[in-house]
């Protein structure tokens, strides 16, 4: 028998998390550790997104990419 | 956290049919609008079929969406955004990682990738690798030229994230590989069916050691069918003394299924993350049933810099009609990949698929691993010479093993074989993917 999961309260912590690190990516303009750091960890929410708030087709997100200028050019 | 929980997404992977469906078409007008939205190719595409995003209501609006062939990704490629051309999705700067495909079936294809789907990628292989057994008590050592073949990148990333203990094999020769593998003891492995079993031969022949002593309990198969071929999965399994799965994916598409562990005799679909559509060749219809082959047209929900919608794979598939005892509601499809479109080819009218020739083959005592078909005309007389090894403790039964593969490829195939019979270590031994089937007919038309 599975455990029961609360996926609503994932959700919840989820979206808090995604506006944390959104904030923390725009904090981090002038300063790349934490820029990319923060760009890094969106994508890891976006997995966690994909295996539960897909589910509750609840998109966390606001956009689904975020384009940075900073880093390579072409 | 409790490492005895079976599924990597308990939730998904046991979601009933009819939700899973739900999830699939919401999740497909979303990579769709995508597709449509940032993509010059792909919008292009969309509108000389006069379809647009709103148009994709229910699942069966899903199938007027136009299919993309891998020549058409070639088409696109080598131009601004250099060198992905206008099917990139992302600006350039996004892009964080190069693949390309193997280019077996022609001109390679350029694969990018944002970290995101790097991200996604090791998703994908944290189901396979979970389902599988895998634990973070685990030492996966893994014996691949690590390069810009996408191969076991991402196996190797998703065993990190599963908190694995990974050993890249990257530039050292087999000989060293098992050495590193016997002084590390490690446990996993993950390799294509051809070099696992060359690995074996060296260690066991050239080296004096047995590989099913090394302690190797698990192995990841990928890039051939192989592992889904009964008599290669037995003979793997018995040279290393380990479980051994399948899994198949592709540079273009992401890790789309996998074998579990109940071992169902076939893959599931990650239905989570791709939709699987099995399409008849001749009239271009939907197979739902179980038991009907056809090819497979695949869509990647979630993958993002060049997406993947409605891919022509030419992989061949059935869906089975057995429930897997591991529980997961994700649809299994029966012998893995059986062959693919473009290598099922017609010899004396009668369709031939190498993956029964590799399954005969390899379910005779006394053969070696490795065999070579050469399909020829002369006149109008097409012929099929099959080279196969005997083993030095079988020659004395060379006429009798003979009889046996003669009498199996006539059962198996319908035709009948020119056989020659080599000695051991003369057919050539391959690194990664194999070339074992040559059809020299369309050579002497050209």
């Amino acid at each position: 028998m599975q455990p029961s999961i609360d996926m609503d309260n994932l959700n919840l912590n989820i979206r808090s998390a995604r506006k944390a690190v959104e904030e923390l990516k725009r904090l981090g303009e002038n300063f790349p550790a934490v820029a990319r750091n923060a760009e890094r960890m969106l994508a890891s929410l976006k997995m966690i997104e994909i295996n539960v708030s897909d589910f509750l087709w609840a998109p966390a997100e606001a956009g689904t990419h975020k384009k940075s200028r900073e880093g390579k050019t072409a | 956290m409790n490492y005895h929980q079976p599924y990597w997404n308990p939730i998904l992977e046991t979601l009933p049919p009819e939700a899973l469906r739900q999830l699939q078409l919401k999740k497909f007008q979303r990579i769709f609008r995508w597709a449509y939205t940032h993509s010059k190719f792909h919008r292009a595409l969309y509108r000389s079929a006069g379809i647009a995003p709103e148009d994709i209501r229910t699942p069966e609006d899903i199938r007027r969406v136009p299919t993309v062939e891998k020549a058409m990704m070639r088409q696109v490629q080598g131009k601004d955004p250099y060198p992905y051309g206008d099917a990139l999705c992302v600006p350039l700067d996004d892009v964080t990682v190069f693949r390309q495909t193997s280019g077996t079936t022609g001109q390679p294809v350029y694969q990018p990738d944002t970290w995101q789907d790097w991200e996604w990628w090791a998703e994908c292989w944290c189901y396979i690798l979970w389902s599988q057994g895998y634990r973070p008590s685990d030492r996966v050592f893994i014996p691949f030229g690590y390069n810009v073949f996408v191969a076991f990148w991402a196996g190797h990333y998703a065993a990190e994230k599963l908190g694995c203990e990974v050993v890249p094999g990257g530039v050292l020769d087999t000989k060293a590989r098992i050495l590193k593998i016997q002084e590390l003891r490690a446990n996993a492995m993950m390799g294509t069916p051809t070099y696992l079993l060359g690995m074996a031969e060296t260690a066991r022949l050239k080296m004096g050691i047995d590989p099913s002593r090394l302690g190797v309990d698990k192995i990841t198969c990928a890039g051939e069918c192989g592992a889904s071929i009964p008599s290669t999965k037995r003979r793997l399994e018995e040279a290393w003394g380990a479980k051994v799965y399948d899994h198949a994916g592709a540079t273009e598409i992401g890790a789309w299924s996998y074998e579990c562990a109940a071992q169902p005799g076939g893959l599931h679909v990650n239905e989570a993350m791709f939709l699987v559509e099995i399409i008849d060749p001749e009239t271009g219809e939907t197979i739902e049933a179980p038991g009907r082959r056809g090819k497979m047209v695949i869509t990647a929900f979630d993958r993002q810099a060049q997406p993947c919608v409605r891919f022509d794979s030419k992989d061949v598939i059935e869906w089975s009609g057995e429930p897997c005892p591991c529980g997961r509601s994700f649809r299994v499809i029966r012998g893995g990949v059986v062959g693919r479109a473009d290598d099922i080819t017609k010899v004396k009218g009668v369709l031939l698929a190498p993956s029964a020739i590799e399954e005969v083959v390899r379910g005779i005592k006394g053969l070696g691993d490795e065999y070579e078909v050469v399909v020829d005309k002369t006149g109008d007389a097409e012929t099929i010479r099959l080279r196969v090894e005997v083993l030095p403790e079988a020659q004395d039964q060379c006429t009798f093993i003979q009889s046996e593969l003669q009498d199996q490829l006539r059962l198996k195939t319908n035709l009948r074989y020119d056989l020659e019979i080599c000695g051991c270590g003369t057919l050539p031994r391959y690194e990664v993917k194999a070339k074992r089937f040559k059809d020299l007919r369309s050579k002497k038309t050209e």
